[in-house]
């Protein structure tokens, strides 16, 4: 009965809008498959001075995903939120783009692929499961098939590039990176434990000293976990991944729990691993002088900084023209460096742009989050808004100077397989629990 | 001249230099980056001008029965959870009501183990029916949970979640049709 409820306030508020109307769905997916198309004809016309036929295929492949996801999704989930994939398909349009620009043909072919894997995982789980409460049940089989693959990876890690961060694990030529998963595996952990134990989280404390604080037998294990992650993280070297997660971590616990003293806690444990990080590992202190000072070694060690902001700056306001700047010249610049490549060749109005997006794809992850009835589905939608908002600031910041720059990917932008199908897979889970219709059943 | 541009001037009549065409798709990309985000931002922002001017009560059933002009009781809180309530404090009572955590509930409990949407009182008949609506912690009427809709007497106790409150109908109306009741029963 209450159900009823909740379902007539979503539709008044829905029924004087547009967004309710599949045809103006497909009117807003011009926008992104007109962009990719002007894009690659862009390319085109620079280095070959032709329009042919073949450049425009991952156009027609987005276009394929696009109008054929809008299609499916009105049709079995008319509620489902339709600024999401007009939203992310305009990111992934940029992002075919952007590696056909920086990458060789090869990597465009892989990104093409991908995409097509990643609209099927994203059209499955927004259609297919009748609801997320198998997600909820086994919570714990996530979380060790999540740490199973972080210990396979620091055992039998390899980098494709045959240097760096050992983050990938390869089968037969195809390379996987198991923290793109592990963030997914988290994210459904932390939303499962959190909704079960939300109560007594706040409820329960003890006493140390002066000082209220939550039961460590409730709060323990949680903490013990993220320790354990953060720490194999750390020992991998992949910096950006322990950060987002110790972020989106803390955003779930307060959106949980609305105690401003867990993030503040969290905020000075943070604080403190990394100071200790700063004393401890190199490559934390070789980061963070490369931010503080890039000109002291402007050709060596910070060289890519140097690079991406000689990049910004020669952008300007309008950009160079796509395919005629020199962004190439940034070392990596198809996965980390992507937003400095948008800087240099479409200028301030595309990073601008790119920023809007972002900002509009978190906004719309917490409306879905508003929205959603049971609590497991809310504070899942909040943790991949969290987890997208906190990624693409993190490298946008990362590589415009304003922190240390930590390697994680421009979420669908960067070039990245196991990237985009995570994000995709994401897409489809706000998709999942906004097209989602309560049923009449118990819930819990 | 490239053999595009030879297309160009054939088909236009005049020479189309590349360097203009690029600049006018750079241009045009920019057009349709913005005319997009203008779009979306206008939807939403339709979308929460619209959510706003819908007063949450005017969504709500016409009333059940056309008693809606003076109260018909009033539920006393008698004891208050951790919600800012104060142990007295009452509610009027008129023909619909919920109660739940959510702002646009009449009776709105800001308690731990209140559901949103947690039970629903109702005018039926004049008596006051009380409907758990799914919620998580379940409604208790005198301590014992509800299972489905029950009709309340005055000076019922209600509890949901953390809360309580005392149904004081003052409704001679209803004691003396209950005694007429049971003595046409008798």
């Amino acid at each position: 009965m209450g159900t009823q409820y909740a379902m007539r306030n979503a539709e008044y508020g829905a029924r004087a809008s547009l967004l309710s109307t599949p045809r103006f769905a497909f009117l807003l997916l011009t926008f992104p498959l007109l962009f990719t198309a002007i894009a690659f004809a862009q390319l085109s016309l620079v280095e070959e001075r032709e329009l042919t036929l073949v450049r425009f295929i991952p156009a027609g492949v987005l276009a394929i995903y696009l109008l054929g996801g809008t299609w499916a999704l009105s049709r079995w989930r008319p509620g489902h939120d339709r600024l999401l994939l007009p939203l992310t398909g305009m990111l992934s349009g940029l992002g075919l783009a952007e590696v056909a620009r920086l990458a060789p043909p090869v990597f465009l072919t892989r990104q093409m692929v991908w995409l097509m894997l990643g609209a099927t995982a994203l059209l499955t789980v927004a259609l297919v499961p009748r609801d997320l409460r198998w997600l909820r049940r086994y919570r714990y089989t996530w979380l060790f098939a999540g740490l199973a693959l972080l210990a396979a990876t620091l055992v039998l890690g390899v980098n494709p590039s045959g240097f760096g961060a050992r983050l990938w694990l390869g089968v037969g030529g195809v390379y996987f990176q198991p923290s793109e998963l592990l963030k997914l595996l988290l994210l459904v952990f932390l939303a499962s434990y959190l909704e079960d134990r939300r109560e007594v989280l706040i409820e329960v404390e003890a006493q140390i000293g002066r000082w209220q604080v939550p039961h460590p037998a409730y709060l323990g294990p949680m903490l013990l976990m993220w320790g354990f992650s953060i720490v194999l993280l750390i020992w991998q070297r992949d910096l950006g991944a322990a950060l987002l997660f110790f972020g989106v971590f803390l955003a779930m616990l307060y959106a949980a729990t609305g105690q401003r003293r867990y993030v503040l806690t969290g905020l000075v444990l943070l604080l403190v691993a990394s100071l200790v990080g700063y004393r401890l590992f190199d490559h934390v202190a070789l980061r963070v002088e490369a931010w503080w000072n890039p000109w002291a070694e402007a050709s060596g060690r910070s060289f890519q900084i140097v690079q991406s902001l000689l990049a910004f700056a020669s952008g300007g306001v309008l950009g160079q023209g796509l395919g005629q700047g020199l962004p190439t010249a940034i070392p990596v610049v198809h996965t980390d460096f992507v937003f400095a490549a948008i800087g240099e060749e479409y200028g301030l109005m595309g990073t601008l742009a790119v920023v809007a997006c972002f900002a509009l794809l978190v906004s719309r992850a917490f409306h879905v989050a508003l929205k959603a009835r049971r609590p497991f589905d809310q504070l899942l939608a909040t943790g991949i808004g969290a987890l997208f908002g906190l990624q693409s600031l993190v490298i946008m910041a990362g590589t415009l100077k304003l922190m240390p720059l930590t390697g994680v990917t421009l979420p669908f932008v960067s070039y990245g397989g196991s990237s985009l199908l995570t994000s995709m897979v994401m897409v489809g889970l706000l998709l999942h629990i906004s097209g989602h219709r309560p049923s009449r059943s118990k819930t819990t | 001249m490239s053999r595009f541009t030879q297309i160009l001037y054939d088909y236009l009549g005049y020479d189309v230099s590349l360097e203009w065409i690029l600049l006018a798709l750079r241009l045009l990309a920019v057009v349709v980056l913005y005319a997009f985000l203008a779009v979306i931002i206008y939807v939403i922002w339709r979308d929460l001008r619209s959510a706003a001017m819908i007063k949450p009560q005017s969504s709500e059933t016409p009333p059940l029965t056309d008693e809606s002009v003076t109260p018909l009781g009033r539920l006393r809180v008698v004891s208050s959870g951790d919600t800012p309530l104060q142990p007295g404090d009452a509610f009027d009572l008129r023909t619909h009501v919920t109660l739940g955590r959510a702002p646009d509930n009449h009776i709105v409990l800001p308690d731990t183990y209140t559901s949103a949407y947690h039970a629903r009182l109702d005018r039926r008949d004049g008596e006051w029916w009380l409907t758990d609506l799914d919620s998580r912690n379940g409604t208790r009427l005198n301590e014992v949970p509800i299972t489905k809709p029950v009709p309340l007497a005055d000076g019922d106790v209600i509890g949901v979640g953390q809360v309580e409150l005392r149904l004081e109908t003052g409704d001679r109306d209803q004691r003396r049709k209950t005694q007429w009741n049971l003595s046409n029963s008798a």
